[in-house]
């Protein structure tokens, strides 16, 4: 399991980080995913041997967003 | 799963099964040509009538009629005569009308009314008369706003057509006025006028001729009853005045109020289909109308077939996370199955050879062989809806406003006409020795013109328009005329536990590490071991680990037992994750933690252990919780004078900790799904009764309440009988849609009072025969005007969305399936 971390440009209210959220959830591998539009980030759990990080950027491109930077949470610390 | 999937299995156009009572039996059918709600105690009192016949049940909502006899003594088919006899049709009930048939009665609608306002436009110009004044600019303003709404109905069509048809609208009146204006009309107005009048009576609305008709021989006095005396009154008026060709008698405006109480009489059916339609095709877009298919093992081949061709006897594989087609057996295979359909809890129950699955109900983390023992009309499902069905017509009606107002309107005015007739005639012989007939004719027929109140048609639809508006900005659905009118009425609120007062999924509530501060490796470990896993109590897991942001290890290997844990390598370390006593049966020592459990448990918490190479790390307690809004609205409901319920198929304990944290007194637990409906029906023995859920377990109690509202991420069946749907599935909702209710209903009066007020003062002063019938034309422009502007006073955007929101092609959504 890994956490990455997205950070997004692009939306506009939390209805975009919901839309986010879901397309992102519909992912094989993706284990769960948090979209918050205040934080303008993306905090998905997903399998690594069933999903590429490349692939989840596409996801969240693909409507017109952008993803200007992205980073792996530490393990096992907040 | 739709009620629309069940397939008729009889030619007969009713269904028909025994009565829980000895010797009787019950039949249910479907019943067209309702035309409004006095129709169901016509019903009720015709059947009532004949010998044999122990209870009659009718919902207008649903036109469904459900009637309880002694087969002794009377025949299903005497019944469906004497329906017959008095103008209504009967068709299958188990049928439900498709979203094209809907569709295209819309389109018939309102082609009726743009055929309408052309014979309006084409009237109002010719009766127009410079000579009265201002009083002669009225029609004009009523030919514009007409030729509006006409622009608005074929907008969808194309712009340009509703272009080009307003435009010629406008040509074809002014041409008129004009040929009026230059006198060319003189001779030929009062002609032109009659013929206008006799093709919308009798071409264009011959549909409301035929339902008034109806009424009139089941002795009901409705609105179309009320409009055909006014139409008839007109023309009636009209033609004696081509037969005493009187100068300065009002030959042409008497055709002329005829077809205009015509035109807007079938611009009201237009709109309240509108508005009908609209709520029936959001609640389809909130509906999964997939086709439900099974996976059926025929001759070691696994094929996929719609349910309706699996036979009983037949092997069928159910994934993980399926939901299984049928009621069955298993056969071969192991998992935990959410058998939410019948108590509503979400927490599977653990399945292996030989016991009993539902269809219906949601496969868990196991592959499972089923062998299928029921299908159709024996399976639990079909129970279910067969329940939902008998509350359907069991459903309390409610007289609406409209022809609660009518009933003691339309007699009034007959009357009122009756007695202008009788004083001009009597008076005129006693002061001049001969009656005058002419002026009593021309009293009583000005009293019928003047006495249909055309706005009263919009009055209902335009406040529900509105108050439809106001609900979708809460982010509820109210879809039946019992939403509005009837929630207000409300005393007495029934809510479902799991899914409707709580969440419905479990969610962490506490973790206890033995180690301080080792919290977040417990986690961890527990998320990496239940990682793979879709089970409720695992998902909660993972999810209170991801809130936290930690990220679970990678597990090397892993093994799962249903009903006790499951067993990982962890960095070539065994980490046991489950049932507390499966760590102990694994050798585990819970030490000190033991106690702990124990309380947790008698609190209703399911307790999952963690230890790593044989050593407890800590425990996780999960439970579903209470929805963040559940006490507040409760006691807001509390506070606007509503007793609460709660109703729930869970156990006791459950529910007493549920009813006492949100502060509910009664509470029925272990309810199964028939007798939550039969719980609403006692109550209603009371006072009205409003039914709250989202399972498929509450769907007979949501149809047999007053009100029936279900939780906007609720089962399909749950939607489907619901009267309002909250689709925030916010609590929180449920006050304000009993306030929306309320306030609507008062536009709905301030609409009918308005409605009626102009003729209400109209009809004194048209008895005294001294009016001319143009003034029935003022009376209904000008409360015409003043509904609109009451109903959508800075709100105009609403009416117009309405209008547009339907007859659109669905996108994205498959066809629903033809059963």
């Amino acid at each position: 399991m890994k956490t990455t971390i997205f950070r997004i440009e692009g939306m506009n209210c939390d209805a975009c980080a919901d839309s986010i959220k879901s397309l992102v959830e519909k992912e094989p591998g993706v284990r769960m995913a948090s979209v918050s539009f205040d934080e303008r980030l993306a905090r998905v759990l997903y399998d690594p041997q069933a999903v590429q990080e490349d692939r989840l950027v596409d996801v969240i491109q693909r409507p017109g967003f952008r993803v200007v930077s992205r980073e792996a949470a530490s393990k096992n610390a907040r | 799963m739709s009620i629309a999937t069940q397939t008729a299995s009889s030619f007969r156009p009713w269904s028909e099964k025994p009565s829980a009572r000895a010797n009787r039996r019950k039949i249910r059918a479907r019943i067209g040509g309702l035309h409004c709600s006095l129709c169901t105690g016509t019903i009720e009192k015709a059947l009532g009538r004949l010998p044999g016949v122990d209870k009659v049940a009718v919902s207008l909502t649903h036109e469904q009629a459900l009637v309880e006899y002694d087969p002794a003594v009377a025949r299903p088919e005497q019944f469906l005569q004497t329906l017959r006899d008095i103008g209504y049709t009967i068709s299958d009930p188990r049928k439900v009308r498709p979203f094209e048939e809907e569709e295209r009665e819309l389109v018939r609608e309102a082609r009726r009314f743009v055929l309408a306002v052309v014979l309006s436009v084409a009237a109002i110009p010719i009766i127009a008369d410079p000579t009265v004044g201002w009083i002669g600019f009225l029609p004009a303003l009523v030919c514009l706003s007409l030729g509006v709404f006409v622009f608005f109905v074929l907008r969808s069509t194309g712009l340009w057509i509703a272009i080009a048809s307003a435009s010629g609208l406008v040509v074809m009146s002014l041409t008129l006025l004009y040929l009026n204006l230059q006198g060319y009309l003189t001779q030929t107005a009062p002609w032109l006028t009659g013929a206008l009048a006799l093709l919308l009576v009798f071409g264009v609305g011959r549909h409301i001729l035929y339902m008034a008709i109806q009424a009139l021989r089941r002795g009901i006095l409705n609105q179309h009853v009320l409009l055909e005396i006014g139409a008839f009154a007109g023309i009636a008026g009209g033609v004696i005045g081509l037969i005493v060709d009187r100068p300065g008698y009002p030959t042409a405006p008497f055709f002329a109020v005829s077809v205009m109480v015509g035109t807007y009489h079938i611009f009201s059916e237009w709109l309240s289909l509108i508005v009908k339609t609209r709520s029936s095709q959001a609640v389809k877009r909130l509906l999964d109308l997939q086709p439900e298919t099974a996976r059926v093992v025929r001759d070691d081949k696994e094929i996929e077939l719609p349910i309706q061709e699996v036979s009983a006897g037949e092997l069928v594989r159910v994934r993980p996370g399926e939901r299984i087609p049928a009621d069955g057996i298993v056969f071969s295979g192991h998992s935990g199955v959410d058998q939410s359909l019948i108590t509503g809890e979400a927490i599977p129950v653990e399945k292996s050879e030989g016991d009993l699955v539902i269809g219906g109900s949601i496969n868990g983390t196991g592959a499972l062989l089923v062998e299928i023992t029921a299908v159709g009309e024996g399976s639990f499902l079909s129970q279910v809806i067969r329940h939902v069905e008998d509350a359907r017509a069991l459903k309390p009606g409610i007289l609406h406003l409209v022809d609660r107002v009518l009933l003691v309107y339309t007699p009034t005015v007959l009357v009122v006409a009756a007695l202008a007739v009788i004083g001009w005639f009597v008076g005129s012989w006693l002061s001049s020795g001969h009656a005058d007939i002419e002026r009593a004719v021309f009293a009583g027929l000005s009293v019928l013109v003047m006495g249909y109140p055309c706005a009263v048609g919009i009055s209902a639809p335009l406040s529900i328009v509105r108050g439809a508006g106001e609900a979708a900005e809460h982010g509820i659905l109210m879809r039946t005329g019992e939403a509005f009118q009837g929630f207000r009425l409300v005393e007495q609120i029934v809510l479902d536990k799991t899914g409707t007062l709580t969440e419905g999924r479990p969610l962490m509530h506490e973790i206890e590490a033995v180690r301080s501060g080792g919290e977040h490796e417990l986690l961890a470990l527990a998320a990496a071991a239940e990682a793979s896993s879709e089970h409720p109590l695992a998902q909660a897991v993972v999810a209170a680990a991801f809130e936290r942001g930690v990220t679970p290890p990678d597990v090397d290997s892993f093994e799962a037992l249903p009903g006790k844990g499951v067993i990982a390598r962890l960095s070539s370390r065994e980490v046991i994750v489950g049932n507390p006593r499966f760590l102990a049966d694994r050798g585990v020592d819970l030490g000190q933690l033991r106690s702990r459990v124990e309380a947790l448990e008698a609190a209703g918490r399911t307790v999952i252990g963690v230890a790593r190479e044989g050593r407890v790390l800590g425990i996780i307690a999960l439970g579903d919780t209470l929805r963040p809004d559940a006490i507040e609205a409760i006691a807001a409901l509390r506070n606007a004078g509503l007793k609460a319920i709660l109703v729930t198929g869970d156990n006791e304990r459950a529910a007493q900790w549920v009813a006492r944290e949100v502060g509910i007194d009664e509470m029925h637990a272990g309810v199964l799904p028939q007798d939550k409906a039969a719980i609403v029906r006692r109550l209603q023995a009371n006072a009205r009764v409003a039914m709250v859920g989202d399972g498929i377990n509450d769907a007979p109690a949501l149809m047999q309440a007053d009100v029936g509202i279900a939780m906007g991420g609720g089962t399909d069946i749950a939607i489907e009988s619901a009267d309002i749907i909250i689709l925030s599935n916010r609590l929180d909702a449920l006050p304000v849609a009993r306030e929306i209710s309320s306030r609507s209903y008062g536009k709905m009066v301030q609409n009918v009072t308005l409605a009626f007020l102009f003729n209400g003062i109209g009809i004194p002063i048209a008895a005294t025969g001294l009016i001319h019938p143009v003034w029935a034309m003022v009376a209904m422009a000008v409360s015409v005007t003043a509904i609109f502007f009451n109903s959508l006073w800075g709100t105009p955007r609403l009416f117009f969305d309405a209008i547009r929101s339907v007859g659109q092609p669905i996108v994205n959504i498959p066809a629903p399936q033809v059963a």
